[in-house]
């Protein structure tokens, strides 16, 4: 049964047990891939959309729904806080910045960027593949680490990074989200700084 | 591992730092850490168990317990697992039966936020707590004082100018450490206080 997300906040305030499970397994998917879009490292972004889950139930008697969506902004604006907090306070790698201060809202990765992600990389070659896994998705190694998993020389899967990127840049605007994500970004460049701002 | 470590000798520390779109939209992309779900899952039990806890204290009026015998007494009656809490405000199960102190204080202020106890109400469960350290007998003294002509005005301050009577009488090292942890308890409550503002 599909679980619709606007309905959650008034079951939480009636504190239905099962709405917790509902939103844990809802939104903790979805603050994750929003810490990890944002810089975080893997178990950084997991820690704090563990941490978002119990801090938005807590909190959840003072929403007040505002329209379809409403409780994802609601949530979206208490893990930016949670966000800043944890850079300010040195809790997470990337230090914060005065751009991350002026946002008022943070950008969020666009609708099933995971399925785009994959039909994209189902267009590389093997090799390719696993160096944007390793280097992105699963355990960010540096690329001369992965060039010795790879029993490859560092500067050939330097070269090879260098070249795949615009190549996956054009397969993942196959998805019309991402185009138009990258779209917006492009009509507002000052949205696009996530991390090369950092100091 | 932070974006900084990642070193290699041909240009930028960090090759992802080339195009921080596209490594957004990547690590966006990426698999969920094992047992996340789980985790999450806990986070939210975790929140319906304070969620409880506070209805119960809602509904009666301060009762004068230190902070062990209130939280328990708030678990039983709520029927929840206070273990999971406790790990969640910062504490083992067994320093509930350890003498107070400094990060006691800590944890102490994070669970009375989300009870949403007042931080006066709270700073008094603190004190009792050492009041039962040194086996204080509030009864019946307390209880003539409460007794008495506008004794039962404000129920509370004659209990905190009870306890801050027979507080000059306490070891140095009881004195001491109810300083070290009222202290923390304020840093932490006013801290959190603020970052639990309206979302």
């Amino acid at each position: 049964m599909s679980i619709n997300p606007d309905d959650l906040p008034g079951r939480m305030q009636r504190q239905e047990a099962s709405a917790f499970d509902d939103f844990s397994k809802t939104f903790g998917p979805r603050l994750f891939r929003l810490f990890r879009f944002l810089g975080a490292s893997a178990a950084d972004a997991e820690a704090l959309a563990v941490s978002c889950i119990t801090d938005v139930a807590l909190k959840v008697d003072r929403f007040t729904p505002q329209g379809p969506g409403s409780f994802w902004k609601w949530v979206s604006r208490i893990a930016r806080r949670a966000w800043i907090d944890a850079r300010r306070e040195r809790t997470v790698a990337l230090p914060l910045t005065d751009h991350d201060l002026a946002a008022s809202d943070l950008p969020e990765p666009p609708a099933g960027v995971a399925e785009a992600v994959e039909e994209a990389l189902s267009h590389l070659s093997t090799v390719d593949q696993e160096i944007v896994r390793s280097h992105y998705l699963v355990e960010e190694l540096p690329l001369v680490e992965i060039a010795q998993n790879l029993q490859m020389e560092a500067t050939t899967v330097r070269g090879r990074h260098h070249r795949l990127r615009p190549r996956l840049r054009a397969l993942l605007a196959d998805s019309p989200a991402i185009d138009e994500y990258w779209q917006a970004r492009l009509r507002k460049p000052s949205d696009t700084q996530t991390e090369d701002d950092h100091e | 591992m932070t974006m900084s470590e990642d070193f290699n000798d041909h240009g930028p520390n960090d090759e992802r730092e080339a195009d921080p779109q596209l490594a957004g939209l990547l690590r966006a992309a990426s698999p969920e850490p094992p047992n996340f779900l789980a985790k999450c899952q806990g986070a939210a039990h975790t929140a319906m168990a304070l969620l409880q806890m506070r209805r119960i204290s809602q509904r009666m009026s301060p009762p004068f317990m230190g902070v062990s015998a209130y939280l328990r007494g708030l678990a039983a009656a709520a029927s929840v697992d206070l273990s999971s809490v406790l790990v969640w405000a910062g504490l083992s199960p067994a320093r509930l039966d350890e003498p107070a102190d400094q990060s006691f204080g800590t944890a102490w202020a994070r669970l009375a936020l989300a009870l949403r106890l007042s931080a006066r109400e709270a700073q008094l469960h603190l004190r009792l707590t050492f009041a039962d350290e040194v086996h204080l007998e509030l009864w019946p003294s307390l209880g003539a004082e409460l007794r008495s002509e506008q004794g039962g005005a404000d129920a509370l301050a004659r209990c905190e100018s009870f306890l801050d009577s027979a507080a000059k009488t306490w070891s140095e090292d009881v004195r001491g450490r109810l300083r070290a942890s009222e202290s923390a308890f304020w840093a932490a409550y006013r801290k959190a206080a603020a970052q639990d503002g309206p979302a």
